[in-house]
């Protein structure tokens, strides 16, 4: 303890004594449940939450430390120490406190992880090391420059600006260099875009070393080599900057992508679990008279969601729909062949059913030759479709009605037939023809722009 | 003055205002400094106590330096300019702001605490300085004016009039200055 500044200390205790209780307050309060339960990948960006925290104190910090080097003239003094160790002597036990405070945050959202089958994301926590060192340098920067009344404010808000209002520019490169976009992420069956870490960890690796060198060039005085220094650290920013814009060139408004499906484990109501590849094969769902029903590991924890989708499955083969015999836990464009169902760890198995009806539903199409009378139309079919699916697919232990769409008193009214042939097929499993009838024309209308909603029964 | 090989790497300067970080102790301050110059932490650390003692500062180790007087910071800077253990101190106007009194007690101070080493001081504060020194170097304008011995230059002093040494060294020292002092 002797070793270090007990002042520098004092300051990493400090900071990290308001940082730790904002990071458990922020990482108990600010968490999405969706995000992290059952899944490292999610508790790992979810942590990322704190980095407002974090690297604004690596920051202040930084401008702290940066303004107590620059009171000693520090060229008076006889000196055999490198930039790189004055700099490492004088950030380390802020930068350590910042870095608690991240795991503080990840300690704390580990709670969630119970049922996770995957491991925590190290490459991430490795870009927000990197994001709290750019912080912690550019506060350090700030610090060595200017007056620690004016560098110590500017720090914090120039961490908050970068972190916090980069995230909602409309210039999406600056979002990745920034990184704090990387926290909005993943349900279970999502990952991020290899691209947006690759973007936040070029830009701030690259912009920590360029910082470095402008924060060395300040304490090695005047000279030659200092030029350089700037020169080189000048060459690094700019080429942070270009190199993280290619990376993210490619990125959109979220870093969001499907994870990769190969690790999903299919079940069949008469087979052994397969790997997702095995169910494509030899016309395995052609020959199929029950679905494949995908997840991940940790993806239905205690096997409701397979019973709830099987027994929907099933009452809607009864209705005369033909189903997807393929269903699989993920975000996906949904085919003939299989639908992707919205599924996380914390989900009922009832919101799991639900996506099953409105995704095989899909949306009501959009069509140019449409009037505005023909778009009520063929919206009100849909929700009067969806309403009748919901009702005539819930069973005793699924109960899905909760789910409908809003229906206006007139459409209620002529929705009344229809209503009580569901209810009727929800207690005998008996539907009449024109009911029958009407539900494909209803779905097809709703799928196609060629066929013109049908009239209610 | 003892053979010393010219070069910076044998020299610590002392600047007129001593410098230091916000919020160290006094100790720290001389451990840093000893481990600016290379020295591993432990070994300063333990050093830094010692040379506290030599100038007289032990009691205000735990002090933070901002704490110091303008005599005890001064006497805070001998101990830092030590600690690197380069054989030549090179002091620039290390009493500039002290009274006679505070200037004859820190001068006392660099002779006990920096025994050994060869001692450079550049002053415009000359009655402090008799008794401590061997040699003068008087520059004006970039031009030596005299070089000798220390006693040499009191004499010049005695022999203009002055009864002590701190009127004789002024006395000469205007002698060879003339309106530029």
């Amino acid at each position: 303890m002797k070793r270090l500044a007990k002042a520098t200390l004092v300051n990493a205790l400090i900071l990290f004594s308001i940082g730790g209780v904002a990071a458990f307050l922020f990482s108990t309060g600010m968490v999405e449940p969706r995000f992290v339960t059952s899944y490292w990948f999610g508790i790992t960006s979810q942590s990322g939450l704190t980095l407002i925290v974090s690297a604004g104190i690596a920051a202040v910090g930084g401008a702290i430390e940066g303004a107590r080097l620059s009171s000693l003239k520090i060229n008076t003094l006889p000196r055999n120490r490198s930039a790189f160790e004055i700099t490492l002597r004088a950030l380390t036990p802020v930068l350590l406190a910042a870095i608690l405070i991240q795991f503080v945050s990840f300690f704390s959202l580990s709670r969630f992880s119970p049922g996770a089958a995957d491991t925590p994301n190290f490459a991430l926590l490795f870009v927000f090391l990197l994001i709290l060192i750019f912080h912690l340098l550019l506060g350090f920067n700030l610090g060595l420059r200017i007056h620690p009344a004016l560098a110590i404010p500017i720090a914090l808000t120039a961490s908050y600006m970068w972190l916090g209002a980069s995230w909602g520019v409309n210039f999406y490169p600056l979002r990745y260099m920034a990184g704090l976009i990387l926290v909005d992420c993943c349900r279970i069956y999502e990952q991020l875009d290899a691209s947006s870490v690759y973007t936040a960890l070029i830009f701030n690796g690259i912009g920590a070393v360029a910082s470095f060198l402008f924060a060395a060039r300040r304490i090695r005085g005047r000279g030659n080599a200092n030029l350089l220094m700037g020169i080189a650290a000048g060459l690094l920013a700019t080429t942070a900057a270009l190199a993280s814009t290619n990376a993210a060139s490619a990125l959109g408004p979220l870093p969001v992508t499907n994870r990769d499906r190969s690790s999903m484990r299919c079940l069949n109501a008469l087979s052994e679990g397969h790997a997702l590849s095995k169910v494509y094969e030899f016309n395995t769902l052609e020959r199929s008279l029950s679905p494949y029903i995908c997840f991940f590991d940790g993806q239905d924890p205690r096997g409701e969601f397979d019973t709830a989708l099987r027994s929907t499955w099933h009452r809607l083969s009864d209705l005369g729909f033909d189903p997807p015999k393929l269903i699989v836990g993920t975000n996906q464009q949904n085919d003939q062949q299989q639908v992707g169902v919205v599924a996380t760890p914390v989900s009922t198995p009832e919101e799991v059913a639900y996506s099953l009806v409105a995704d095989i539903v899909g949306q009501p199409a959009i069509c140019d030759q449409d009037s505005d009378r023909d778009w009520a139309n063929r919206e009100f079919t849909y929700r009067a479709l969806i309403n009748f699916l919901l009702t005539a697919s819930s069973s005793p232990n699924y109960e899905l009605s909760g789910f409908s769409p809003s229906l206006s008193e007139i459409e209620r009214a002529n929705y009344r037939n229809l209503e009580d042939a569901s209810q009727v097929f929800l207690q005998t499993d008996y539907l009449d023809q024109e009911s029958r009838g009407w539900l494909m024309l209803a779905k097809q209308s709703v799928q196609s722009c060629g066929v013109p909603p049908p009239v209610m029964p | 003055m003892g053979s010393v090989s010219p070069g910076f790497d044998a020299t610590t300067l002392m600047p007129q205002e001593v410098s230091y970080l916000r919020g160290l102790t006094v100790r720290e301050q001389v451990a840093y400094a000893g481990w600016l110059a290379g020295k591993s932490p432990a070994e300063s650390w333990a050093e830094s106590l010692e040379l506290l003692e030599r100038v007289n500062l032990s009691d205000k180790s735990n002090q933070t330096a901002k704490s110091l007087s303008g005599g005890q910071l001064r006497r805070m800077g001998i101990a830092q300019a030590l600690i690197p253990g380069r054989p030549v101190l090179l002091l620039d106007e290390p009493t500039a702001g002290l009274d006679l009194q505070e200037a004859n007690s820190f001068y006392k101070t660099l002779d006990v605490a920096a025994s050994g080493k060869t001692i450079i001081v550049s002053s415009h504060q000359i009655e402090g300085l008799g008794g401590f020194f061997d040699h003068v170097a008087l520059i004006c304008a970039g031009q030596i004016q005299f070089l000798g011995s220390f006693d040499k230059f009191v004499e010049i002093g005695q022999r203009l009039g002055a009864p002590t040494m701190g009127e004789a060294l002024v006395s000469a020292y205007n002698s060879f200055m003339g309106d530029e002092s």
